[in-house]
Order: structure tokens, then sequence, then C-alpha cells
């Protein structure tokens, strides 16, 4: 974008900035376009509350751990694995 | 299991790189403490590029016999974890681009759609669900969609997206890592993030196709 930037943005546009939106990484001129049009654009303020809920869920889904019998059965044969061998 | 601790904390730099010293010099002690320091970190990231335990678990064989061969290597320049990590993506990484892949989904029937003019293309009334999410997430299946719905992602965006969302990692450090560049990082999580939102959207919308966005 021009350094003054645009005066408005198309959702298709507004949808491109969410990532640096989210982190703050865009200029204030910018930030303000944006934010303009959020504030009119129901489709577009939806689409961000959404975007934002499937970071958020993604970052809380949880693994399993190793469980403390796998973690010394690891240990065991790596330790069998590299017993020949010292360390290079 | 040994409390983690974090990769930016001064003082594991300095436990860590006294461990490598050990190690190079021979002492294999050194290498049983790095293993217990790390094993359940490594095998978390892992299991989080590849959603399996099993796969997880040689992942982490992988990386520690190669902890241990290539300990002459480690100069100390960066953190212990910086490398260890690195090792951990990219084994996890070259099993993901060997994997078959099962399931072909067209990324694009979950990217949002536009029309001509640049407005959404929606299906009226357009629904929020985004406070939906925590709700649903409570329930097993819907853990299980989603994990689903990161292991369609093409190999490199999924590692892009573990790498951000479940390491926390800058951009700057997943382009190095993964050898991409800070905007084809940036491209690549934001293409995996509208490919998640579309998947939860066909999910928790009630009437909703891939086409709508």
């Amino acid at each position: 974008m021009a350094e003054h930037g645009p005066e408005r943005v198309t959702c298709e546009q507004a949808t491109a900035l969410l990532l640096d939106y989210i982190t703050g990484e865009l200029s204030e001129a910018i930030t303000q376009v944006l934010e303009r049009h959020l504030g009119c654009c129901v489709d577009c303020a939806v689409f961000l509350r959404t975007y934002r809920e499937t970071i958020r869920a993604t970052r809380t889904l949880q693994y399993e751990d190793i469980p403390a019998e796998l973690q010394n059965r690891l240990l065991e044969t790596l330790q069998t694995k590299i017993g020949g061998a010292p360390p290079q | 299991m040994s409390e983690e601790r974090s990769h930016s904390d001064p003082l594991s730099e300095a436990t860590d790189r006294a461990l490598m010293q050990r190690l190079q010099a021979g002492d294999r002690t050194a290498f049983d403490a790095l293993f217990r320091q790390y094993v359940s970190k490594v095998f978390r990231q892992a299991s989080h590029f590849l959603g399996n335990p099993a796969e997880a678990e040689e992942v982490v064989q992988e990386v520690f016999v190669t902890v241990y061969e290539k300990a002459s290597t480690f100069r100390g320049e960066a953190a212990f974890t910086t490398w260890l990590y690195r090792l951990t993506a990219n084994a996890a990484l070259s099993r993901l681009r060997r994997r078959k892949r099962s399931r072909e989904v067209a990324m694009e029937d979950y990217l949002p759609k536009f029309q001509p003019d640049g407005h959404h293309l929606v299906v009226r009334p357009i629904v929020d669900w985004s406070a939906d999410v925590e709700t649903r997430l409570a329930e097993a299946q819907m853990q299980q969609f989603l994990r689903q719905a990161i292991e369609l992602l093409p190999p490199v965006d999924r590692a892009v997206l573990v790498l951000s969302d479940f390491e926390d990692l800058s951009n700057k450090d997943i382009g190095e890592t993964l050898g991409l560049t800070v905007s084809a990082v940036k491209s690549r999580l934001h293409r995996a993030r509208l490919f998640l939102r579309g998947q939860l959207a066909a999910a928790l919308e009630p009437s909703a196709t891939p086409e709508r966005t």
C-alpha cells in the first residue's frame, strides 16, 4: 500500500490485513482505515471475531504428554543405541 | 518428570551449555540429564506436528540420537533449546512430507470467498459462531475435529502453524527454522488459520457449506 494508504478497503483487502492487525503490526494509518471498515461492515466484524476465536481454539488444544514409563523406556533404548559410540 | 525450563532463561541456557560441554567431553550422564530435561517438550512438539504419539516417540529417538551424535557441532552461539527444537521441527516435517496424505481436501473450499467487487460472498444471515467455540471445544469430539483439520494442512503450512500457535515462536524464528522468509511465514500462517476458520465454520454453522465464508 502507498505511504499514506488508501482511504478505504474492501472486505478482501481487510481479510488480508487481519494477521498483521491482530499482532499490532499495521501502521497507524492502515489500522484506522481497517477499523473504519470493521466498524461499518458486519461481515468483516464477524469474520474477525471468528478468525480470532479460531486462533484461540487452536492454541488451547491439548495433546497427550509423554508418560513417565515411556520416558524411561526411551532413555534405555537410546542408551543402547549410543552405547558403543562416543559423542562426535 | 523434571520441570521444563524456559528457553529464554539465561540460567537455563548456561546449564544447558555446561551439559553440552560435558557431553562433548564424553560424559554420558550429561546426555541423560538433557534427555530428562527436554523429552517432554520434544515429544509434545512432535505430537503437534504429527498428531500421533507413536510417530512422536520415533521423532524423540531420532532427535536425541542426533543430539548425541552431533554434539560436537553445537558451538553454543544459539541457545541449546533453539538447536533442539529446530532438530525436532525438521525431523517431524520430514516425516510429514513423506506421509501419504490419506484425505485430499481442497484448501480453497474452506478459504473465504469474495465477490468481484471485493465484498465477502456470504449466505445470509451471516452466523457469528465465535461465542460457541469455547463451549463446543470442551467436547472431546470437537477437539478431535480441530486436530483432524490441522492434519489436513499441507506439511509446511502445518509446521508454520504449530511453531506459531503451539510453540509461540516469532515469525522470524519460524522462518529460520524452516528456511522461509518472514513474508512466506506470514502468508502460510494466515492461510492455515483461514482454512481452520473455514473448517470450524462448516462445523459450527448449522447450514454452512464449504463454499461460504
